[in-house]
């Protein structure tokens, strides 16, 4: 008898856990509950902390949670294939990186179509790149590793863990006639301790990640891929002081919704993440994530992605020239 | 003594309430979740992840290690009891785990794999605080050639073990190694095998073929054998190892932390191979390796305390380096990095109170628990008096959250009940499945540094026989499949092949 | 024609599969020394596959005669299907709903277990599933089926 209250009360307990919370929200006004955020990386990396960082904001801001739910796999088609198929209705959002604009030319079928099934919110920065090369490099500026690379009879490797690696090397390459032998890695996580190591020479690589190297002397930073220098980086030139014209890799950091989302929502989200970034937590816990914060309103950002589109378009089409015999 | 110094630096900082709590909620968590089968510790810190976000950074670093550690203690309860692997790494310990504790001998074989558990981490701690920086030279100048040359070794390993047909064994390596190409290829962008799936593009999950082929499959046979199955499993033996059990398990318990702290500082070798090698090792080091899947206490102590011993040792390439060495690493390296703190050489100079502190605490965490484990066995024991009608229900839904949870993903469900199809068609044709596993889980690395070795040494083959380490690692590669076929080998496969399944 | 036919089967069955792992890795590229190509390794495995399963199957023509095991499918449609329907209901009929129900199928797979019994442990374990999952970890799942009034 006993055995059996203790049971039915312990029941009891669960059940009112079940109890629905009532939406507080007046009717009819945007968001009326909880808005799903899908990032299309794991949780733990620097995108999914810019992410989580914007939805606080956000939350705040409009009086319902802005939840993250990390869907990662394929590149960030899965993630973007669930927006994509999402009702319109601003409930599920995206968030995701520059290399999205990428997997269609990369994955057949093309998962989804970059310009048409996605609506631009709005982005609030990007991760910035620079070109690290392994101190047995004797180099200490972008012409003297040119001459380097030129110098040796094979050409020197580096390493690849993303296709946005892989365009800016390409693009290197292009501007400045330099061979290079591209390796291959699924990951930085696996491509550091061979660059660590010095058995690959050099990278185009995110700034977060190679910086604690740079700081210790286990690497150094030739130059920056950004059209300014950077704070933690100041004495390190950009390419373009170098006189490297064109290599720029697409890693902005943005929030989309799903094609027909209705514009006054897509509005209202856009202007609630423009003042997110201006307020003082937000901008320094983004800057301590190594981000640059560059606010882009939908309609600029739009512009981005079919920029984006016709670069990634052309890198993948002389990539595969260059494979042909 | 510097090192004393240092320790008392992290001692003081580690016994700090706060720090103290978040030290013994991380290891009741994570030993919870350990013995909850499906639900690893990897789906658990991803979920957990944002709690600690408000927490001080050397806290949210102790809770995380906390969950790690006691997910390793815990999943080892369940492959014993149950012969469900939790993870794969304790994949190994079901072999024999199971096996005694059928015999009535649970207690015996869950205190000796937390007492393993408890000397490995020890001495892992020591290690991590004793030599990092050192250690770290060792793991980088491991190179692709010599981790191509160690994934061989670890698949001659998965032949060698075999207890019945070395063909059947060899046979299920080559289809692990199959399923292990599943995805979209690295180098080239080709999706391979994934029958135009996009769910399949990032390839198998280990957590989902595990869960798969051995516990949806052990399920399946318990259920076919429920009627006999209950009575036969004396709810609790007697706790501590009896002398011929220590005199068996403390050497095994000292090769397996050697051979784990060395095993866990290389990134990407995951805790499956290190449990796994321990296993080899010991199998070959017995005098009767016919006892090995029929209650071995050695079979449960090496690898238990090997897996234990690389998860402690697989902090220092990602403290030292910020190279995470597993999935639960990168989720730690997230976590450091959202408090502003970038993992890598300068941490033990710059946050010497963050570093001290968390071997410190891991100290304590270890200590912790072995307290909260050993009373708990009878606990886990007694649990198995539950009918298992009720049981199994239960044991299903929480893989199948677990499975869920990894991410998001309800096409992994499906995946899972594909593979627990063909665990259980396997068993029934008297292949092992552990093969099968460990050539899933090393397939992928043996081909990505075949290949980057092969493209780095220019085409040059002859650099896995140059590289003194990476010949090393050929030759015993070779002697484990000489002593495979061995006569004396082939008697005792022979002779069990006789016994009835 | 096999003394051993459970040996036989598998020994055909793996055979079949690695031709057909060679048959698909015909397509990718098999790549130079210096560039292995996607195709290098599948291609090797496949082959290895074939012939393997080939000489299990030779070899269970030979030896004692043994006899088929039994397969039952009562407990394989129950586990199996349990999970498959936990998957489709997931999504779209809730948690609650998706739990109970693998729960009740799972149930079936034993012979004799009551309805009464198995009803009551599948409500307990989807209330317990909400609590520590979505309650207690914060896993992103409906609790309740899509288009309730009170969602």
């Amino acid at each position: 008898m006993f055995r059996r209250l203790t049971a039915l009360s312990m029941m009891l307990m669960m059940l009112t856990t079940l109890v629905p919370v009532p939406a507080g929200a007046q009717a009819g006004e945007y968001p009326q509950r909880p808005v799903t955020l899908i990032v299309t990386l794991p949780a733990g990396g620097p995108t999914d902390a810019a992410a989580r960082t914007l939805a606080t904001a956000l939350s705040q801001a409009l009086g319902q949670p802005f939840v993250v739910e990390n869907r990662p796999g394929a590149d960030g088609a899965i993630g973007a294939r669930a927006v994509v198929e999402a009702a319109p209705d601003g409930y599920t959002l995206l968030f995701s990186v520059g290399s999205l604009v990428a997997l269609p030319h990369l994955q057949s079928p093309p998962p989804f179509d970059a310009l048409r099934d996605l609506a631009p919110v709005a982005a609030i920065g990007s991760y910035p790149f620079a070109l690290f090369v392994h101190p047995s490099v004797p180099a200490a500026n972008v012409a003297e590793f040119i001459e380097y690379a030129r110098s040796r009879p094979e050409p020197l490797f580096y390493s690849a863990s993303t296709p946005g690696e892989a365009l800016a090397a390409t693009a290197f390459m292009q501007a400045t006639g330099v061979p290079l032998t591209r390796v291959p890695y699924k990951g930085s996580s696996q491509a550091l301790p061979d660059l660590l190591a010095g058995r690959v020479q050099l990278t185009f690589g995110p700034v977060a990640t190679g910086l604690p190297h740079v700081r210790e002397g286990l690497l150094n930073a030739l130059a920056v891929l950004t059209p300014k220098r950077l704070p933690a980086l100041p004495d390190t030139a950009t390419l373009e002081e170098a006189g490297i014209r064109g290599v720029t890799v697409p890693s902005w950091q943005a929030m989309l919704a799903p094609a027909g989302t209705p514009p006054a929502i897509l509005d209202q989200l856009a202007s609630a993440t423009a003042a997110a970034l201006e307020t003082a937590p937000v901008r320094e816990r983004l800057t301590k994530l190594l981000l640059q914060i560059e606010l882009l309103p939908p309609a600029a950002l739009a512009q981005r992605i079919e920029a984006d589109d016709a670069l990634w378009q052309r890198h993948f089409a002389a990539t595969a020239a260059a494979r042909q015999p | 003594m510097e090192l004393i110094g240092h320790l008392q630096l992290g001692f003081a900082a580690a016994a700090g309430a706060q720090n103290l709590l978040a030290c013994f909620t991380g290891a009741l968590l994570g030993t919870l979740i350990g013995v909850l089968p499906g639900l690893g510790p990897v789906a658990t810190i991803a979920l957990l992840l944002p709690l600690t976000y408000g927490l001080p950074p050397l806290t949210a670093l102790i809770m995380l290690a906390g969950i790690y550690y006691g997910a390793q203690y815990g999943g080892s309860t369940t492959s014993i009891l149950l012969n469900l692997p939790g993870e794969a790494s304790s994949v190994v310990t079901c072999r024999d785990g199971h096996p005694l504790a059928k015999q009535g001998r649970a207690g015996t074989a869950l205190a000796v794999a937390a007492l393993g558990s408890f000397f490995a981490g020890c001495v892992g701690t020591l290690f991590l605080a004793a030599c990092a920086p050192l250690l770290m030279r060792f793991a980088l100048d491991f190179g692709p050639a010599e981790y191509c040359s160690l994934m061989l070794f670890g698949l001659s390993g998965a032949v060698a073990i075999a207890s019945r047909s070395l063909l059947k064994s060899l046979a299920m390596v080559v289809l692990g190694l199959l399923l292990g190409l599943i995805g979209t290829d690295a180098n080239s962008g080709v999706a391979r095998y994934t029958f135009g799936l996009r769910e399949l593009d990032d390839g198998v999950g280990t957590t989902v073929l595990a869960v798969g082929v051995f516990g949806f499959a052990e399920l399946l046979h318990g259920l076919e054998h429920a009627c006999r199955r209950t009575p036969a499993m004396r709810p609790c033996g007697r706790l501590w190892p009896d002398r011929a059990d220590t005199r068996r398990a403390v050497p095994a318990v000292l090769r397996g932390t050697a051979l784990g702290t060395l095993l866990g500082l290389l990134p990407g070798a995951g805790a499956l191979l290190p449990a796994f090698a321990s296993y080899a090792l010991e199998k070959a080091c017995a005098r009767d390796p016919a006892r090995f899947g029929q209650g071995a206490i050695e079979g449960v102590a090496g690898p238990e305390s090997a897996n234990n011993a690389a998860a402690q040792t697989a902090f220092i390439p990602m403290l030292t380096l910020g190279i995470p060495s597993n999935a639960i690493m990168a989720l730690m390296i997230g976590a450091l990095t959202l408090h502003d703190i970038q993992p890598g050489p300068q941490v033990i100079v710059h946050d010497p109170v963050l570093f001290w502190g968390l071997v410190a605490s891991m100290w304590i965490g270890n200590a912790m628990l072995l307290v909260l484990n050993l009373p708990l066995i009878g606990l886990w024991v007694r649990l198995l008096a539950t009918p298992y009608r009720l049981l199994y229900p239960a044991i299903l839904l929480f893989c199948c959250l677990g499975l869920y949870a990894l991410a998001n993903r309800t096409g992994d469900l499906y995946l899972a009940a594909l593979f627990g199809l063909l665990g259980y068609l396997l068993q029934k044709s008297g292949c092992e499945t552990v093969p099968l596993l460990l050539g899933f889980v090393l397939g992928p690395l043996f081909e990505e540094h075949l290949r980057r070795a092969l493209l780095l040494a220019r085409g040059d083959a002859s650099v896995f026989l140059q590289r003194p380490l990476s010949l090393a690692l050929l030759l015993a590669a070779l002697a484990l499949i000489l002593g495979a076929l061995s006569p004396t080998a082939r008697r005792a496969r022979r002779q069990l092949a006789t016994e009835p399944v | 024609m096999f003394h051993d036919p459970r040996d036989g089967l598998v020994g055909l069955a793996l055979a079949a599969t690695g031709a057909g792992a060679l048959w698909i890795a015909r397509r990718y590229p098999a790549g130079t020394a210096a560039d292995l190509g996607p195709g290098f390794l599948p291609g090797i495995l496949g082959a290895l596959l074939l012939l393997l399963g080939l000489l299990m199957a030779a070899g269970a023509c030979r030896g004692p005669r043994t006899p088929f095991p039994v397969l039952q499918l009562r407990p394989l449609l129950a586990v199996l299907g349990g999970v498959v329907l936990f998957g489709l209901l997931l999504r779209s009929a809730g948690l609650l709903v998706a739990s109970s129900a693998l729960v009740l199928l799972a149930s079936a797979g034993l012979r004799g277990a009551g309805w009464r019994v198995a009803l009551i442990e599948a409500v307990v374990l989807g209330v317990l599933a909400v609590a520590v999952f979505v309650h207690g970890l914060g896993l992103r799942l409906p609790v309740w089926p899509a288009g309730l009034p009170w969602n």
